[in-house]
């Protein structure tokens, strides 16, 4: 196979990656372009395609504003949920609606009945930014009463552990993405036609019975999901590891 | 014992002694008929039955391989990884495939010297509705016998696991970013449309790095299954 000197665009990204800190440190182009000895033009588009695959250079006095929130799905949880774990970090849970609805159409299959369901809306957010924006669909027959519950602030899952015998056991979460628009851009505050992801998960107890579905929507450029198996070609054992 | 079954089994002791190792390509038919002085139909006869039993794979137009351990079934099945939500038929081509230096950031994340050569690899996985753009740098140390074709039979993990050390450990981040120039053109969107980047380094039993995959992918929805 043929050998390749990298490419001085490449070299710079790939620097800059291993030591992000020269950013701040340098300031300016010419200074960078000076530091690793390229032309101005490969500094640009070095740091600009660095930034369009997610790297942040910002100043340091308004780190907690751009901080990239990591979410680690090890464990099963509604992985909203774990973005509160950073204990430094202070996230509040805004209820925007708690209330019971007919199904809808689309979960009836999901739920497997004709039942209704409490739909609870909510926002999270730091320092007034707003970090997601969630609707839970979960049984009216299994949490009887939640809809009168004030859950601002409350970990909802939590919630359910100490106060339901419902045991969450297995779920899918299924990630995309799409363009904010609508209510999604009003709640999360981004212009439309910002990039966010789309979650959706399906959630069931210890019977295989469906409890919960919800649709989060997180601010494209805040968040990295992180996921971590082990003894990964006996992915049976590795099962019984986790348990 | 017919003389094909009898070819057949030989070339079944080679691929389980090793000496033809997951997903690496086995002679032509044209050089296996010589080799064992027989008619193209008796070879033919024989590697049809190993596809049977699903230990050689025919790539129409590239050659034989020796078939993958993990079918695409079963990494869909897995559960607590990132995955694609369905499979897709799809074409691979190779894009770039070169040894450079490792240089700074592979060394820290790869825990080799600067120095030291990797291989960097790009191909497209085309299907129908989508095109992934898929990114292997693998350490020349770690991979000696690595050959290109493999690419296209193989999953990444088996990939990744063909070198000298046994995979163990997948560590994997998702991060929603936008297209560049390069990749808006390679996987046919717009400059800044938003794509998905999937990381995925892999380790061995030790937590010792053995690979990086990254993946880029529009349209596409990842699923996460937990238990």
């Amino acid at each position: 196979m043929e050998y390749r000197e990298i490419a001085s665009k490449t070299y710079v990204e790939e620097q800059i990656k291993a030591n992000p800190t020269i950013v701040s440190q340098k300031l300016t182009e010419r200074a960078l372009a000076e530091h690793f000895g390229v032309s101005r033009t490969t500094i640009r588009n070095a740091l600009n395609d660095l930034a369009m695959e997610g790297y942040v250079f910002q100043a340091e006095t308004d780190v907690e504003q751009h901080k990239i929130f990591e979410i680690n799905m090890l464990k099963m949880s509604s992985f909203s949920e774990e973005v509160k774990k950073e204990d430094d970090i202070d996230i509040n849970i805004k209820v925007l609606s708690n209330q019971i609805i007919n199904m809808p159409a689309e979960l009836r299959a999901f739920f497997g009945s004709n039942e209704k369901l409490i739909r609870i809306i909510r926002q999270r957010i730091l320092n007034k930014t707003p970090l997601s924006y969630e609707i839970t669909y979960l049984s009216s027959n299994k949490f009887k009463g939640l809809e009168q519950v004030d859950l601002n602030n409350v970990s909802l899952y939590q919630f359910l552990k100490e106060h339901y015998p419902v045991k969450p056991s297995h779920g899918r979460e299924e990630i995309t993405y799409e363009l904010a628009a609508e209510d999604k851009a009003k709640y999360l505050q981004v212009i439309d036609g910002t990039p966010i992801y789309k979650v959706s998960s399906n959630n069931f107890d210890d019977n295989f019975q469906p409890f919960e579905h919800t649709e989060q929507y997180l601010v494209g450029n805040r968040f990295k999901y992180h996921l971590s198996a082990k003894n990964i070609f006996n992915y049976g054992e590795k099962n019984n590891e986790i348990v | 014992m017919k003389l094909f079954e009898k070819i057949a089994d030989h070339l079944i002791e080679k691929i389980n002694t090793g000496q033809y190792g997951v997903g690496s390509e086995l002679p032509p038919e044209v050089q296996l008929q010589k080799d064992y002085d027989v008619s193209r139909t008796t070879v033919r006869k024989a590697i049809d039955l190993l596809v049977e039993k699903n230990m050689v794979v025919r790539k129409k137009g590239v050659g034989l391989f020796v078939a993958p351990m993990l079918s695409t079934q079963n990494i869909l099945e897995m559960t607590g990884i990132i995955k694609p939500g369905t499979y897709q038929h799809h074409k691979k081509i190779i894009k770039e495939a070169y040894l450079r230096q490792a240089g700074l950031y592979y060394s820290q994340l790869l825990k080799i010297k600067p120095s030291e050569l990797i291989y960097y690899i790009s191909f497209l996985e085309i299907a129908k509705n989508s095109v992934v753009k898929e990114i292997f740098i693998l350490p020349l140390n770690h991979f000696p016998d690595f050959q290109v074709s493999i690419i296209k039979v193989l999953s990444a993990l088996e990939i990744t696991n063909s070198g000298k050390k046994k995979v163990d450990k997948l560590e994997q981040d998702l991060q929603l970013i936008v297209a560049n120039a390069e990749l808006a053109k390679q996987l046919r969107c717009q400059i800044n449309e938003p794509l998905f980047k999937v990381s995925n380094h892999y380790f061995d039993i030790n937590s010792e790095p053995i690979a990086i995959e990254y993946k880029f992918a529009s349209n596409t929805k990842y699923v996460v299954d937990f238990t």
